[in-house]
C-alpha cells in the first residue's frame, strides 16, 4: 500500500531512533486510533486509556514494522487489537451499572463514558446506536468507516475470510440505519454485556 | 441474526459504497432508484460513524507522553540496534572470512595428505626417518591454518616425514609470494634473518658457492642441487638432493641440516 510520504518518512526516522519524528508520527494518528477505540469500546474512559495502551504498543513493535502496509492501517490495527483486548477483559470484570434516567434504554459501566464531552445531536445518537450492533457486526463497520481499513486488511486482523467481512459491514450497517430510523424509545436495547446485572 | 439473514439489496448497496462490487452489481444498483437510495442513505450513517470527535489536548499529550517514556525506556535498555542492511553487511563479511578459513585449512590438509600418502608406499622410509622427525610435529602445519592464508612461507610444500622428504619431485614451482631463484646469484628469498656470510655449521660437506646458490647462503657441494624451498615440520627450509648417492636433505637458513634421507 502506498504510504503518505510524511508517514514513511517519519516511520523511518522514528525507527532510527529518532524521537521528535516518533512524536510527530504518533500525534499524526492519535485522534483516528482513538475514534477506532471509541466507536468499538463505546465507553470514553475505557478508550482513552486504550489509546494510550495503542500508543505504547506501537512504539513497542516499531522495529518489527516492515512498511508493507501503510501506517494508518498498522496503527489502526493495533488499536483495533488493543480494544478487543478490553472488550475482553471487560467481559471478566465486574459490572457496576448506573442508570441514566434521561437516556433509560442505555446502561453505562462508566459514568464517564455516557459525559458528552464532545459528542452532540447526531454523533451521541450514532454513538447509542452503533453500541446496539453486536460486536461482531460493529467492529468490521468501525474498521471501515473510522479506520477505512481495505477488506483485505480487516479480514487479516479479525481473522475471518472476506466474504464474512463483507456480508458483516453490509449487515452492521443495516442494523445501524435500523436503529437510527427507529423512533428513540425504540432504537436499541444497550449493549449486551456477559456480567451485566439485571 | 445470523449473517444469513442478509438482505441481497442491502449487501448490494454496501458494497457499491466500499467499492467492491463486481460489475453487474454496480449496473444492477446504478439502475435502481430504490438501491441508489439506500447507498445515499449507508453513506450518511458511514460518514457520521466515521466522523471522529476530536481528542482533547490533555488526553492526547498524555498519551504521547506515555508513549515517548516508552521509547525512552526502550532506548536506555536495548543493546544497539544495529540496522538491518549493517547487520547483513557484516553477515556476509563474517560468511566470506568463514569459507576462506575452510578452504585454506582444506587446501593445508589436502596438501598433508598428499605428503603423507607418499610416505607410505616404502618399509625402508620409515627407518630412515624415524630418528628425525617426532610425530606430533606433522600436525604444525596443518594447525596453524589462519597464519598459513597469507604466509609466503606458508606456501611452501609442507614436509613432516623423510618420506616427505625422499618423495620430493625436482624441481619444484616457486611458492607463491615468493622469488625463488634456483641457478641464479640474487635469489631474494623470503626467508628473512637468514644467516649471511656462507656459515656452513651444519653442513660441512657442502663445498663450494656459486652453483646453486640460495637465499641464505649456504653453499652447495658440488653434484648437489637444490629441489626447491620447503616448510620442514614447520621451519622454512631448502631440499637439497645430491645428484650421486641421492641423499635428500633439508637444510634450514642457517645451514643445519634438519634431516637427511637416503633414497
Amino acid at each position: 500500500m502506498e504510504q503518505p510520504l510524511d508517514d514513511r518518512a517519519l516511520l523511518g526516522a522514528a525507527q532510527s531512533g529518532d524521537r521528535a519524528a516518533l512524536d510527530r508520527l504518533i500525534r499524526l494518528h492519535y485522534d483516528r486510533v482513538l475514534a477506532v477505540c471509541r466507536r468499538i469500546l463505546g465507553n470514553e474512559s475505557d478508550a482513552l486509556d486504550t489509546a494510550q495502551e495503542a500508543l505504547i504498543a506501537m512504539v513497542r513493535g516499531l522495529d518489527r514494522f516492515d512498511g508493507r502496509s501503510a501506517v494508518s492501517t498498522w496503527a489502526y490495527r493495533i488499536a483495533t487489537n488493543a480494544s478487543l483486548d478490553e472488550l475482553r477483559r471487560r467481559r471478566r470484570r465486574p459490572l457496576t451499572v448506573v442508570r441514566d434516567s434521561d437516556h433509560p434504554e442505555v446502561e453505562h459501566a462508566d459514568p464517564v463514558a455516557h459525559a458528552p464531552i464532545d459528542l452532540v445531536g447526531d454523533r451521541e445518537e450514532v454513538e447509542v446506536a452503533l453500541m446496539a450492533v453486536p460486536e461482531d457486526f460493529r467492529i468490521p463497520v468501525v474498521l471501515r468507516d473510522v479506520a477505512d481499513m481495505e477488506y483485505a486488511d480487516i479480514a487479516e486482523t479479525l481473522g475471518v475470510p472476506i466474504g464474512t467481512v463483507k456480508s458483516r459491514i453490509a449487515r452492521g450497517r443495516g442494523m445501524l440505519a435500523a436503529a437510527l430510523s427507529s423512533p428513540p424509545g425504540n432504537r436499541t436495547d444497550g449493549p449486551r454485556r456477559p456480567t451485566e446485572a439485571s | 441474526m445470523t449473517d444469513d439473514a442478509l438482505s441481497p439489496d442491502l449487501e448490494a448497496a454496501s458494497a457499491y459504497l466500499d467499492g467492491v462490487d463486481d460489475t453487474a452489481q454496480r449496473a444492477r444498483v446504478d439502475s435502481s432508484p430504490e438501491l441508489l437510495a439506500l447507498v445515499s442513505s449507508l453513506r450518511g450513517i458511514a460518514a457520521t460513524v466515521a466522523s471522529p470527535a476530536s481528542a482533547s489536548a490533555d488526553h492526547r499529550d498524555a498519551a504521547v507522553a506515555a508513549a515517548l517514556a516508552e521509547f525512552d525506556r526502550l532506548q536506555s535498555v536495548a543493546p544497539h540496534v544495529v540496522p538491518i542492511p549493517s547487520r547483513l553487511r557484516w553477515s556476509r563479511v563474517l560468511t566470506a572470512a568463514a569459507a576462506a578459513l575452510i578452504i585454506g585449512a582444506v587446501a593445508i590438509a589436502a596438501i598433508n595428505n598428499g605428503h603423507n600418502d607418499a610416505s607410505s608406499t616404502s618399509p625402508g622410509e620409515k627407518a630412515a626417518g624415524g630418528a628425525t622427525q617426532p610425530p606430533a610435529q606433522s600436525t604444525v602445519a596443518a594447525s596453524s591454518t589462519i597464519g598459513a592464508i597469507d604466509s609466503a612461507a606458508n606456501a611452501l610444500p609442507v614436509l613432516n616425514t623423510p618420506a616427505d622428504l625422499r618423495g620430493l619431485q625436482s624441481p619444484l614451482p616457486p611458492p607463491a609470494g615468493t622469488t625463488f631463484g634456483v641457478g641464479t646469484d640474487s635469489v631474494a628469498g623470503d626467508y628473512t634473518g637468514a644467516a649471511k656470510g656462507g656459515g656452513t655449521a651444519g653442513a660441512p660437506g657442502v663445498a663450494s658457492a656459486g652453483q646453486n646458490a640460495f637465499a641464505f647462503n649456504c653453499p652447495l657441494g658440488a653434484g648437489k642441487v637444490l629441489v626447491g624451498e620447503i616448510l620442514w615440520q614447520g621451519t622454512p627450509a631448502a631440499a637439497v638432493r645430491d645428484t650421486v648417492s641421492g641423499v635428500t636433505q633439508a637444510i634450514d637458513p642457517q645451514c643445519n641440516v634438519l634431516a637427511s634421507v637416503n633414497p
